[in-house]
């Protein structure tokens, strides 16, 4: 048997095929031929792959698309079947003359196609000018340029034609310069670039700025219909050919049925089929923010690096003017398991004439969030001053299954300038991230940095460096020291390897009550809206939702847990819209009244209290008892710097969550903060018992940070000093224990002033221990 | 159509009995094999566009067609082969050539080691032209036999068997196979 024969029946063996007598002549070659050995083990493990990948179900409202089809089909009546042609044709393909005569006329159309491009040619005789730059990309990014067929891995310095095409695979970003335009997509989207400024949006979403001037207008061809914008960003993403574009500033049109429609800064349209579907409305944030893919909390619920690069700065954002200058500027972190302390060295110059007044802060909104920072005041630098600055903060990293993601985000810095930018961060042999240097992007070393969303050739201030890194041992106990004046300090945290489980599935009945009537601060209404908006944009198809509301008078859906789909979000998101303003607080009546209404249905169900940071004074209600499915409760408290302790005493019980959201988080990333807490199953009765050492205060992660379960801080008295104890908590019935004997090192991590102030504002930050506690 | 559960004669008929009992005039036959197939197909579709709006809609093509035609199925094996060539001829036929196209969203796609791997296998069944990713659709993730995948792409089995043979070449020469990381360096 010949090697070529052998593939064959190699191939025919893997798929059952095969008789006796080849299988027989197969094994014969296969014992002197190792090439076709290897061959079968790769086309082996080609079958077994392909088999292995999980299916995708179909989207629940498929059901519904197959059903009414079936019943027009049917009703259709059988003088409408009758005549038809069978649907399948058993018939091999079509016979060696047809294939030669269309053959010919392929021939034939190509000698016309390439003498017409060569006519062409002559006329112009010049090449055709790339049509931009990818100056940005991460991640799975292909490329497919005119007269190619394929796809392939997007190249530096890739020449882009007009017609050439791009798309991004999950998880990734792209970022394009054009002549006036530039544009940004995330993961599973599709670019086709046309002409100076004029693109195509094949799939998915994307974020374009339009520059003005001389360039002219910006053109966006979709499916759906056409977007032109004279100057500005918007955002655009195409679905279900529907297309859903948000004006970020400047202006933009879109050409629909009757002529241009004008769509000014902060408005959105939706057009499908070159209509548009509703009159153009005010955007909400939900509209525009799309550059977080919302996974549902049936993943692991936490944001990748790459994801997370995809933040933009918030808008709030301290942005230097150009007047002041970054001279210098270092980031460094020290990190240990889930906790870091990040410093921060500036040295500003003012140029201008007048005094800055601004404010730097460690991690800002963005990954990871300080949740002890000192240097937080304001930073006022007068005309001709040269002021340093320095600031520390403590920051928790986002857990992602047995990885954290540390954010740090220069673009809090500046708008364009960022100084010398230092990045650096290290942890000692115990800790996760042994070194990452960024000094101009020369001198880097990874060891257990798993992922990262820097890219070195095209650093860009306004987005943040996320990394990702490992740790050896789940379920361990960390500890970060601090020394300063008054003594030693250990910042411990426990990450209890605790079963997930998914809250948010099908079959489950998720309740939504909002609290119109509450204080949520100022600008925390809206905010609210946007939380619920992103929220019910990112819960899955398979659950069943139901809304209540209150805003003086409570007012229920009419449609009780109906299944979720996008026209139940629309008209949901219509009747909070609807709410009035200004009703009488009545917040623990109305959570009451939501605590019962969402214990009458069968199964397990999952109550969201969204309120404001009000109304917990006053004791809250339980949560009724039921034999026939778990209620789980969850409180956002937007505007709250912390969910209250009644709230937090209400979920834990019940084996929720309790946050407190603050407007100055995007709107996506505390819904994924909120999906992301759901899944860690009740930590309920988190405690500590300390055989050495004392405990000044333990914080429960799931209440307060984003997929931290616990973080406790324990003081020891003395310079140097040991702690050690137990932690224990109970999860989903399941008794956790670890116990921990940590001793300080030689050298503190963190010493000095820093060190105090960093104590002091963690004493703040905690809440008085326990009686049992230490 | 009838939402009642279906009896235990109904889960155990074969999908012939369930064709012609639907020729005869019931209805909820058709029900039972729309939820037969109904995740296997789909899977089968959406790995054959790489849209998932396309997949729901040919699904719905599929489904529709076959109701509407409501006959025997004359020149095919098994119902089973005849489903799939239904859904490989009127909606991804292998013998046409591929129009633009790109893999959607898919909102269930688990992150983590096996994401990149996934997606790159995604990728690179999508990549390959219809006429070579059909047939190996067919036979390694559809189940059907050599013979059953050449009726269904109107191939004939010799076609059909170079096909596959390609296709597994050009996959086990793949990213998702060969192990090299995407991305870029630091």
């Amino acid at each position: 048997m010949r090697c070529r024969d052998a593939e064959r029946q190699i191939m025919l063996t893997l798929l059952g095929a095969a008789d006796a007598d080849a299988l027989a002549e197969l094994a014969q070659h296969l014992r002197g031929c190792a090439r076709c050995v290897r061959r079968a083990a790769a086309y082996a493990a080609v079958r077994d792959e392909v088999r292995r990948m999980e299916p995708v179900a179909p989207p629940e409202e498929a059901r519904d698309f197959v059903a009414r089809a079936i019943q027009e089909a049917l009703g259709a009546g059988p003088q409408a079947r009758d005549g038809g042609r069978p649907p399948a044709d058993p018939r091999p393909e079509r016979s060696f003359a047809f294939k030669a005569l269309v053959f010919l006329g392929a021939v034939a159309a190509l000698v016309a196609a390439v003498i017409g491009m060569l006519l062409a040619f002559e006329g112009k005789g010049e090449p055709q000018p790339s049509m931009g730059d990818a100056v940005f990309w991460t991640g799975e990014v292909q490329v497919s340029t005119p007269g190619a067929s394929m796809w392939r891995e997007l190249g530096r310095n890739e020449f882009l034609p007009p017609g050439a095409r791009m798309r991004t695979g999950p998880d990734s970003l792209l970022e394009l310069r054009c002549p006036g335009v530039s544009w940004r997509l995330p993961g599973m989207s599709g670019i086709a670039l046309e002409g100076p400024g004029e693109a195509e949006l094949l799939l998915g979403r994307l974020h374009a700025r339009a520059e003005g001037g001389a360039g002219g207008d910006v053109r966006l061809a979709t499916s759906a219909g056409l977007v032109i914008c004279p100057e500005g960003e918007f955002v655009a993403a195409l679905s279900m050919k529907r297309l859903h574009v948000g004006c970020l500033s400047g202006r933009l049109s879109v050409e629909a049925e009757g002529g241009p429609v004008q769509v000014p800064a902060g408005h959105a349209a939706m057009l499908a089929e070159g209509k548009l579907v509703e009159p153009v409305r005010r955007a909400r944030r939900g509209d525009v923010a799309h550059w977080l893919k919302m996974f549902d909390a049936g993943g692991d619920g936490g944001l990748s690096v790459r994801q997370l690069a995809c933040v933009r700065v918030p808008a709030e954002a301290p942005i230097l003017p150009p007047e002041v200058l970054i001279e210098d500027l270092a980031v460094s972190v020290r990190a240990r398991g889930p906790i870091a302390v990040v410093s921060v060295r500036a040295r500003l110059a003012n140029t201008g004439a007048e005094e800055w007044r601004g404010s730097f802060c460690v991690g800002h909104a963005l990954l990871p969030q300080a949740t002890a920072q000192t240097g937080d005041g304001p930073i006022v630098v007068a005309p001709g001053e040269v002021l340093s600055h320095e600031s520390v903060g403590v920051c928790l990293m986002r857990s992602r299954g047995g990885f954290f993601g540390l954010g740090l985000n220069p673009a809090v810095w500046s708008s364009e300038s960022i100084g010398r930018l230092q990045l650096s961060v290290r942890a000692s042999a115990d800790g996760g991230i042994d070194e990452f240097i960024c000094a101009g992007a020369h001198r880097t070393r990874r060891q257990r940095v798993v992922d990262w969303s820097w890219d070195a050739r095209s650093f860009d201030p306004r987005q943040p460096v996320v990394l990702e890194f490992a740790f050896d041992e789940p379920g361990g106990v960390d500890a970060l020291w601090l020394s300063g004046e008054r003594g030693a300090r250990a910042l411990v945290a426990w990450r209890p390897d605790a079963p997930d489980e998914e809250w948010i599935r099908k079959g489950r009945n998720v309740f939504l009550a909002f609290d119109a009537a509450a204080d949520f601060g100022p600008g925390g209404r809206a905010y609210a809206h946007e939380v619920l908006e992103v929220l019910l944009r990112a819960l899955p198809p398979g659950c069943a939702t139901a809304l209540l509301a209150y805003d003086g008078r409570v007012k229920s859906d009419p449609d009780p847990l109906a299944r979720h789909m996008p026209a139940r979000v629309e008209a949901m998101l219509s009747a909070l819209w609807s709410l009035q303003e200004g009703g009488e607080r009545n917040a623990r009546d109305f959570l009451a009244l939501a605590l019962e209404w969402a214990s009458v249905p069968e199964g397990d169900g999952l109550l969201v209290f969204v309120t404001g940071r009000d109304g917990a004074d006053e004791p809250v209600p339980a949560v009724p008892a039921r034999t026939d499915g778990e209620l789980r409760v969850a409180t956002l408290q937007v505007g709250a710097t912390e969910p209250a302790a009644a709230y937090r005493s209400l979920c834990s019980g019940s084996g929720g969550v309790a946050l407190a959201l603050s407007p100055a988080v995007a709107p996506e990333l505390a819904t994924l903060d909120f999906l992301g807490n759901l899944q860690w199953p009740a930590l309920r009765e988190v405690g500590v018992e300390l055989t050495r050492g004392r405990c000044e205060g333990l914080v429960t992660g799931a209440a307060r940070f984003a997929n931290q379960p616990v973080l406790a801080l324990m003081a020891l008295e003395g310079r140097r000093g040991r702690v050690s104890g137990r932690w224990r908590a109970e999860a989903g019935g399941e008794r956790l224990t670890r116990d921990f004997d940590l001793q300080m090192p030689a050298d503190a991590e963190v010493a000095g002033p820093a060190a105090d102030a960093l104590i002091e504002a963690l004493r703040r930050l905690c809440r008085p221990p326990d009686p049992g506690e230490g | 159509m009838d939402n009642t559960p279906f009896s235990e004669s109904r889960v155990e008929a074969s999908d012939e009995e369930l064709w012609t009992a639907f020729v005869q005039g019931d209805d909820s036959a058709l029900d039972a094999l729309v939820e037969r197939y109904g995740d296997d197909l789909y899977w089968y579709l959406l790995l054959s566009t790489g849209k998932q709006d396309s997949a729901v809609q040919h699904l719905r093509h599929v489904w529709a067609a076959l109701a509407a035609w409501r006959r025997p199925f004359e020149g095919f094996a098994s119902f089973r082969a005849w489903l799939y060539a239904v859904a490989t001829q009127t909606c991804v036929p292998a013998a046409h050539p591929e129009p633009f196209g790109l893999t959607d969203l898919i909102d269930d796609i688990k992150r983590g080691q096996q994401v990149s791997r996934r997606s790159k296998l995604f990728f690179a069944l999508k990549d390959m032209a219809r006429a070579v990713r059909q047939p190996f659709l067919l036979v390694v993730v559809a189940g059907l036999t050599l013979e059953e995948a050449a009726v269904a792409c109107n191939f004939t089995v010799g076609r059909t068997l170079s096909s596959l043979q390609k296709a597994f070449h050009r996959l086990a020469r793949t990213d998702a196979f060969s192990g090299a990381r995407s991305g870029h360096e630091m």
